[in-house]
């Protein structure tokens, strides 16, 4: 059972106040941040993601009443975001399999093959991630962020640059993460935010 | 699908233990290896650092060739070429990340004391490659000659590390500057001054065939500072590297 | 720092300067030295300070060491402020241990340039690559690169965590430049050292060691005013953001 508790967060970069005073208990599946643009949604996701130190208050993670530590964040989260890219030089294949030796110590290749075969990345997975269109480019940032089988999956934005076919394959793997965890999804669509069982709507003033 | 335990999750990645270190010296060898599968691809910075070796071998050569054979000369001249070779090019394995948006990956999936580990690894083989045709062209060019190869190589070696040690940190430190390539330099020379003092100063010794003093005092000195300055650097590649 | 203290300042240093040409010998006023010529004095009888040129010139030594302890002593205090920050995340941790490197760097600046003074009357060459002289020079340029890496980094936090970062190695770094780097070199260019005249009369180093008492106080008075305004910007930055 994995629960969020963010008290009293807020967050300045260097002059700007990117957003104050933010607190939520959550215990569900399934949670959404919506907020117009700059109002700090890729910002929180990154502090979840423990990528970010907030300037102020707290945001943690437990799993059955234990609280994750900072340093085990990296196992727990997987975040996709427009600003977490794979290496533009090696195929997805390759960046799969630098993710599974760093993680894992070794190169899995089931867990691999089966990570691209659900984000559909099945035939142009050799081909350098340059190469690939932005859709495709999408779904191997969801592969990298699905491969360790987190408990926490951040998705910022992530129906952005996909056709049909990938927000079916988006819907079917946040339903399988609801499963698994806890899912968190930033945007600013309707049809995705009513996926989840909660709301944080930031931006608004207090 | 069950949710993985908690504990072997935090269990794999404990610091302190044995197990936690073979997982940092595992990850830090992935670190190498995706590096030099990235680096083999596109040969940026390889082909920068030796292009720079071989323009600066020719450069002081073609009007010092008379003093090659003076091994204070030649000692320095080779560790000018390489130390300002290393500087046009070991900055990019982090400037990189940086720039082509992949270094929240490596911070979501990788501890930093392996980030660190893996890019002084991919350092120090540039630094040797870099070494590896520096020298001989040095030795056809400007007439250097070697007496002693053990010492020499020995010197190389320490030197080639401590170079990297203090150019990755440097790197690290510049990434999230503005104007990366000057500060890079400027800051790498004072903090890597002993080491290039005592790289000179021991390949002259272990190059002269009448050098009383062995080089071992200067690899000794050597070794100290990789070993303050790598363990410095690990303790410290934490903040340096996260946001 | 009370105005009492101020004062305090201020007459000690008087009483270092005074000393310098009162108390310690020789005793009779400050023979002003041509400084083009080198006249190698032979005689035992300035024994107080045997090797020196100028015995009188000698008395910069006074204020030269102590530069450099005072210089060595506020590259500590920054380390430690920036270990605190490191570890805190204070804003104010960070500036003090700006503030305590760049004073760090103007005693540098202080040493090296009475350094050259005497250089220049004791050898008629101001630079001379003299171990001690390279080792501070180096010094000047590790503190100088930390004060370029600052103007360079645009974000407040990034550029606070990565100097405190650089000032802790800067000061590991400080032992390799200022005790291995001289051992290196004397073995390269064997010369007498700044501080080869070994006879330093008794007077000397109380004089001296008054000097820098004096400019550690004065140290810790530049450091409190500096610590006042930045705390002032601080603050002002602070009802601006909300």
């Amino acid at each position: 059972m994995i629960s969020l508790c963010v008290s009293d967060l807020t967050h300045e970069y260097d002059e700007r106040l990117v957003f104050r005073s933010v607190s939520l208990e959550f215990e569900g599946s399934c949670l959404s941040i919506t907020g117009h643009n700059g109002s700090g949604k890729s910002t929180l996701m990154r502090i979840l993601a423990g990528l970010l130190t907030p300037t102020q208050g707290r945001a943690e993670f437990s799993c059955d009443g234990m609280r994750v530590a900072r340093d085990s964040l990296r196992n727990m989260v997987g975040l996709a975001a427009p600003d977490v890219g794979l290496y533009g030089e090696l195929s997805a294949r390759e960046n799969l399999a630098f993710l599974s030796s760093v993680r894992f110590g070794r190169i899995d290749s089931k867990r691999i093959e089966r990570t691209l075969e659900s984000v559909g990345l099945a035939e142009r997975s050799d081909d350098p991630v340059n190469e690939l269109s932005s859709g495709l480019r999408q779904r191997a940032c969801f592969a990298a962020a699905i491969l360790h089988e987190p408990p926490i999956l951040l998705l910022d934005e992530p129906s952005s640059n996909l056709d049909d076919r990938g927000v079916a394959m988006l819907k079917e793997l946040i339903a399988l993460q609801k499963e698994r965890g806890m899912v968190i999804i930033a945007t600013n669509d309707a049809s995705e935010a009513a996926l989840a069982q909660e709301t944080l709507r930031l931006g608004v003033a207090h | 699908m069950k949710t993985q335990s908690p504990d072997s999750i935090i269990a794999r990645t404990e610091p302190g233990t044995l197990r936690g270190l073979a997982c940092v010296l595992r990850s830090a060898v992935a670190v190498l290896a995706k590096d030099l599968r990235c680096e083999f691809r596109v040969k940026q910075a390889i082909s920068a650092i030796l292009l720079f070796a071989v323009t600066s071998c020719i450069a002081v050569s073609f009007t010092l060739s008379a003093y090659g054979g003076n091994s204070p000369v030649s000692a320095t001249l080779l560790w000018i070429v390489v130390y300002f070779s290393a500087m046009s090019g070991l900055s990019r394995s982090f400037v990189r990340e940086e720039d082509m948006r992949t270094a929240a990956l490596l911070r979501l999936s990788t501890s930093p004391g392996s980030v660190y580990l893996g890019k002084l690894a991919f350092n120090w083989l540039l630094v040797t490659a870099l070494q590896i045709v520096a020298v001989p062209l040095l030795i056809v060019f400007l007439g250097m000659n070697v007496s002693g190869w053990a010492e020499f190589a020995g010197v190389m070696l320490a030197g080639g590390l401590a170079l990297s040690a203090g150019a990755t940190t440097a790197a690290a430190m510049v990434s999230k500057a503005a104007t990366k390539g000057a500060v890079f330099a400027v800051i790498c020379f004072p903090l890597l001054a002993p080491a290039l003092a005592a790289s000179i100063h021991g390949s002259s010794l272990a190059m002269d065939p009448r050098a009383i003093m062995s080089a071992a005092g200067d690899i000794r000195i050597l070794a100290s500072y990789c070993g303050t300055l790598i363990t410095a650097s690990l303790m410290l590649f934490r903040f340096i590297w996260e946001d | 720092m009370p105005t009492a203290l101020r004062v305090g300042l201020g007459l000690w240093m008087s009483a270092v300067i005074l000393g310098t040409f009162l108390y310690v010998p020789p005793a009779q006023g400050f023979a002003y030295p041509e400084a083009a010529r080198i006249v190698i004095l032979p005689g035992a009888e300035t024994g107080t300070s045997d090797g020196f040129a100028y015995p009188e010139a000698a008395r910069i030594v006074i204020f030269h060491v102590p530069c450099s302890i005072a210089a060595l002593a506020a590259y500590i205090v920054s380390a430690i402020y920036a270990a605190g920050y490191l570890r805190g995340g204070r804003a104010i941790s960070d500036e003090k241990s700006a503030i305590s490197a760049g004073l760090g760097l103007l005693f540098t600046v202080l040493a090296t340039a009475t350094g050259m003074i005497f250089a220049k009357i004791q050898w008629g060459r101001p630079w001379s690559w003299d171990p001690r002289q390279t080792s501070i020079l180096m010094l000047m340029m590790l503190y100088a690169a930390y004060f370029m890496l600052r103007t360079a980094i645009p974000s407040r936090t990034a550029r606070a965590r990565i100097s405190a970062a650089y000032s802790i190695l800067a000061a590991l770094v400080m032992p390799f430049l200022l005790i291995v780097l001289p051992r290196i070199m004397t073995s390269i260019h064997p010369k007498d050292t700044l501080t080869g005249g070994g006879g330093l009369s008794p007077e000397y180093w109380a004089a001296l060691m008054a000097a820098a008492i004096g400019y550690i106080w004065l140290y810790v008075w530049l450091f409190r005013i500096q610590v006042r305004v930045a705390e002032f910007v601080l603050a002002a930055r602070r009802v601006r953001i909300e």
